[in-house]
C-alpha cells in the first residue's frame, strides 16, 4: 500500500471533482465543496517544507563552518526574525510588520529582478546575432517591438505602434496560441495519466 | 584588433554603466514624450467605466514585490477610477504577497479619497492558498473559501461590504494584475468564462504576449500592457504617477539597447566579411 | 523613535537604499555586501511566506473553523498536510505520498474539468476567422496569418510524421510564425526588465536622494 494506496487515493479524490462536474446534484456539491476546502487547507499546511530544508542545509553549514557560514547565520536570522516578529504582532497587516516587510523584502526582491535589465542588455548585445534567416526574422520582430511599445516609437514613425499592435494581434497570437493549445492538450493527457495511475513520478523513489 | 572586433566585444561593465547613466539622466531630465492611450487600455477603462455605482469589482493581485514598478501604478490608477465611479472593491489574490500589494495601493490612494472607508468601500482579503481551486470555491461560498478573515485578521462580520459579497457571483467584474502563474488563465477557466463575467487585466510586459490569445478570443476585454499600460491608465484617470514619469527613461533605454544590438550585429557582419 | 517606524520614514528609506545598493553592487563583481543582502533576502522571504500561510489559512482553520465553529472534518486535511513532513523520517517517509497524491490528483482532475472548455475549445473556435473580408484586404491577410499561423505552429510539433508535403509546408509556416512571436516576446521582456530598474532608480532619486520631486 506504499505506492498503490496513494495512487488509489489520488484517483478517488480526482473522480469526485470529475463526477461533480458531470452530475449537478446537491449531495455531490456538498462533497465537492468539502473536498475543495480540504485541498486549500492541505496546501496551507505544507508550507514548512521550504523552512525545514533551509534549516537543514544552513545549520549543517554553520556547524561544519563551511565556506560562507557567516551568511547562513544572516539567512536564518532573517527568517526567524520575520517568523517571531510576525507571531508577536498577531497579524500580517500589522503596521510594524508591514514596515519591516517594506524595508527589506520589497527592495531586495525588486532590485534582484531589476538586475535583469543589465543582463538582458549585455546578453542581447553579445548573443543576438542575425546568423540565419530565422534569427534575422526574430531580431527584426524584437527590434520593431522594442521601439514600437514605447512613446518614442510614435515619434520616430507614426505607424510604428500600429505595426507593433498588428504583430501582437496576429503572428504573435497565432504562434502563442498554437504553443498553448499543444501545452494544454499535453497537460490534459498528463492529468489523465496521473488519475489512472500510469504517471507515478510524484511518488518519488523507493519505499 | 580591428574596430569592428572591439565593437562586438565591449566589456559588459561598459554596457552596464551606459545603461545606468541613461536611465538616471532621463529620470532627472525627462524628455516629455507624448503618451497615447492604446485600444486595449481604453477597453479595460471603458469596461470599468460602464459599471453602475455601488457595483462590486473584484481586484486580484497576482504579482509579487518584484513587479511593483509595473503593477502598483496600474492598481493605484484603477482604484482611483473605481472610487470616483462610486464602485466597491474586494481585493484578493493567488500570490502570497497579494495582501501586502493591496495594502500599499490602499494606503496611498485612500489619502485622496477620505470619504472612502475600509470595510465599507474596500476590503483586502489578501492571499489565500489554492490558486484555481480557491477561485472555484469562491463561486459557491466566498466566505468559507476565505475563512471569514481579511488581511488584517478582521472578521468578515465586522466588515459591512462583506455582507454584500457572499460569492463571486456578487461581483460585477474581475480586474486582475498578473505577472505569471497562477494568473489570468485560472481566472478565465474557473470564474469569468463559467460566469460570463467581464474580465480585464494589467499584465507585466513579459506576460502580455501570452495573454494575447485570450484577448483575441474575447475572454479578456482589455489589457494594460506593462508600465506603458499603467501610464496610459494614469492618463485616462488624470492622475499622473510613477508610470508616466518612467516612460521617458523606458524609451531612452529601449533605443540604447537597439543601438547595442545593431552595433553587435554590425561588428559581426563586418568581421565575418573580413575573414571571408 | 515612533516616527522612525512609520511608513516612508527616513530610517526605512535608508535601509531600502542600502539594501538596493548592496544588490546592485554585484554588477561590478560579487562582494560581501551582495552576499549579505542575497542571504537576507532568501531568509526573510521564507519567513514571510510561512507567516502568510499561518495567518491566512493555518491559524483560522485551527482556531476559527475547527475549535470555534466545530468543523472537525477539517482535522483530516490538517493531518494530511502535516504528513508531508514525514519525508524527513526515513522509516515513515512513504506516508508523505498520500499528501502529494491528494494535491496532485485533485489538481489534475481540475485540469481535466476546466481546461478543455476555456483553453482549448474557445481558443480553437476563436481561430475560425473569415478568410475573405469584403472591402478590407488587410483584415483578410491578417486572418490568413492567424489561421495558417495556428495550424502551422501545431503542425510544427508533429514529430511522428515525415516533414514533407503539406506537413512540411505547415511546419515551415509554423516556424516563421513562431520566430515572429518569440521576437515580440523578447521585445516585451526587455520592456518588463527595464521597468524594474526604472522603478528602483525612481525610488533612489525621489525618496532617498530627493533629486527628483515626488
Amino acid at each position: 500500500m506504499r505506492r498503490e494506496g496513494p495512487v488509489i487515493f489520488a484517483a478517488i479524490a480526482g473522480l469526485a471533482v470529475i463526477i461533480s462536474g458531470l452530475f449537478a446534484t446537491d449531495a455531490l456539491k456538498v462533497v465537492k465543496d468539502e473536498l475543495d476546502q480540504w485541498y486549500l487547507i492541505t496546501t496551507a499546511f505544507m508550507v514548512l517544507v521550504g523552512l525545514i530544508n533551509l534549516n537543514l542545509l544552513h545549520v549543517r553549514k554553520i556547524s561544519q563552518k563551511k565556506e560562507g557560514w557567516g551568511y547562513s547565520i544572516v539567512l536564518l536570522a532573517g527568517m526567524y526574525f520575520f517568523i517571531v516578529f510576525g507571531l508577536m504582532r498577531g497579524s500580517l497587516g500589522d503596521a510594524q510588520y508591514g514596515w519591516a516587510y517594506n524595508a527589506t523584502i520589497v527592495p531586495m526582491s525588486a532590485t534582484t529582478f531589476s538586475l535583469l535589465m543589465f543582463y538582458i542588455g549585455s546578453a542581447s548585445y553579445r548573443a543576438f546575432r542575425a546568423r540565419t534567416a530565422e534569427a534575422t526574422v526574430l531580431l527584426l520582430s524584437a527590434v520593431v517591438m522594442m521601439i514600437g511599445v514605447v512613446p518614442i516609437g510614435r515619434v520616430i514613425w507614426s505607424r510604428l505602434p500600429d505595426i507593433t499592435s498588428w504583430i501582437l494581434d496576429y503572428p504573435n497570437t497565432a504562434g502563442i496560441r498554437g504553443i498553448q493549445l499543444g501545452a494544454c492538450i499535453g497537460g490534459m493527457a498528463t492529468a489523465l495519466r496521473i488519475l489512472v495511475g500510469i504517471e507515478r513520478g510524484h511518488l518519488g523513489g523507493e519505499g | 584588433m580591428s574596430f569592428w572586433h572591439t565593437a562586438q566585444n565591449l566589456d559588459r561593465r561598459i554596457i552596464y554603466v551606459v545603461l545606468f547613466l541613461v536611465v538616471t539622466y532621463v529620470l532627472i531630465k525627462p524628455i516629455g514624450l507624448p503618451i497615447v492611450v492604446n485600444r486595449e487600455t481604453q477597453r479595460a477603462y471603458d469596461a470599468v467605466d460602464k459599471l453602475a455605482a455601488g457595483s462590486i469589482l473584484f481586484v486580484s493581485a497576482d504579482y509579487g514585490s518584484s513587479s511593483i514598478p509595473e503593477m502598483l501604478p496600474a492598481e493605484k490608477a484603477v482604484l482611483r477610477h473605481v472610487f470616483r465611479k462610486g464602485l466597491k472593491v474586494i481585493a484578493g489574490g493567488m500570490w502570497n504577497e497579494a495582501g501586502a500589494m493591496h495594502d500599499l495601493a490602499w494606503q496611498e490612494v485612500s489619502k485622496d479619497f477620505p470619504d472612502k472607508k475600509y470595510g465599507v468601500d474596500f476590503v483586502n482579503v489578501g492571499y489565500k492558498p489554492g490558486a484555481g481551486v480557491l477561485l472555484e470555491r469562491m463561486i459557491s461560498d466566498a466566505h468559507q473559501a476565505l475563512l471569514g478573515i481579511d488581511f488584517y485578521s478582521k472578521n468578515f462580520s465586522d466588515l459591512p461590504l462583506m455582507g454584500e459579497f457572499k460569492t463571486m457571483k456578487d461581483a460585477k467584474m474581475v480586474f486582475a494584475f498578473t505577472s505569471g502563474d497562477p494568473g489570468e488563465k485560472e481566472w478565465v477557466k474557473m470564474v469569468t468564462d463559467p460566469l460570463r463575467m467581464p474580465f480585464a487585466t494589467a499584465a507585466t510586459a513579459v506576460a502580455v504576449p501570452g495573454q494575447m490569445p485570450l484577448l483575441q478570443s474575447g475572454q479578456i476585454i482589455g489589457i494594460l500592457k506593462g508600465m506603458g499600460g499603467a501610464a496610459e491608465y494614469e492618463l485616462l484617470v488624470k492622475s499622473p504617477g510613477s508610470a508616466i514619469a518612467g516612460m521617458d527613461a523606458q524609451s531612452a533605454t529601449h533605443i540604447l539597447m537597439v543601438l547595442f544590438i545593431v552595433l553587435g550585429n554590425l561588428g559581426y557582419l563586418m568581421t565575418r566579411k573580413q575573414t571571408t | 523613535m515612533d516616527k522612525a517606524f512609520v511608513a516612508g520614514s527616513v530610517l526605512q528609506n535608508w535601509i531600502v537604499a542600502l539594501l538596493t545598493l548592496a544588490i546592485l553592487s554585484v554588477l561590478y563583481k560579487e562582494n560581501p555586501f551582495y552576499r549579505f543582502a542575497e542571504h537576507l533576502f532568501v531568509g526573510t522571504s521564507v519567513g514571510y511566506t510561512v507567516m502568510t500561510n499561518w495567518y491566512t489559512y493555518g491559524k483560522p482553520t485551527i482556531m476559527k473553523s475547527i475549535i470555534t465553529e466545530g468543523k472537525w472534518t477539517y482535522v483530516i486535511p490538517v493531518v494530511l498536510g502535516l504528513l508531508i513532513y514525514t519525508r524527513y523520517i526515513k522509516n515513515i517517509a512513504w506516508l508523505s505520498r498520500y499528501c502529494l497524491s491528494f494535491i496532485i490528483g485533485y489538481g489534475s482532475a481540475y485540469v481535466l474539468r476546466s481546461d478543455p472548455r476555456s483553453l482549448v475549445l474557445t481558443q480553437a473556435i476563436a481561430t475560425f476567422k473569415p478568410l475573405w473580408v469584403a472591402g478590407d484586404f488587410l483584415k483578410t491577410v491578417s486572418n490568413w496569418v492567424l489561421v495558417l499561423g495556428v495550424a502551422g505552429t501545431l503542425t510544427y510539433f508533429f514529430f511522428t510524421t515525415k516533414r514533407s508535403g503539406i506537413v512540411g509546408a505547415g511546419a515551415t509556416i509554423g516556424k516563421w510564425v513562431m520566430m515572429v512571436a518569440f521576437g515580440s516576446a523578447f521585445g516585451n521582456t526587455v520592456m518588463a526588465r527595464v521597468s524594474l530598474f526604472v522603478g528602483r532608480m525612481q525610488f533612489l532619486l525621489t525618496k532617498w536622494l530627493h533629486v527628483i520631486p515626488g
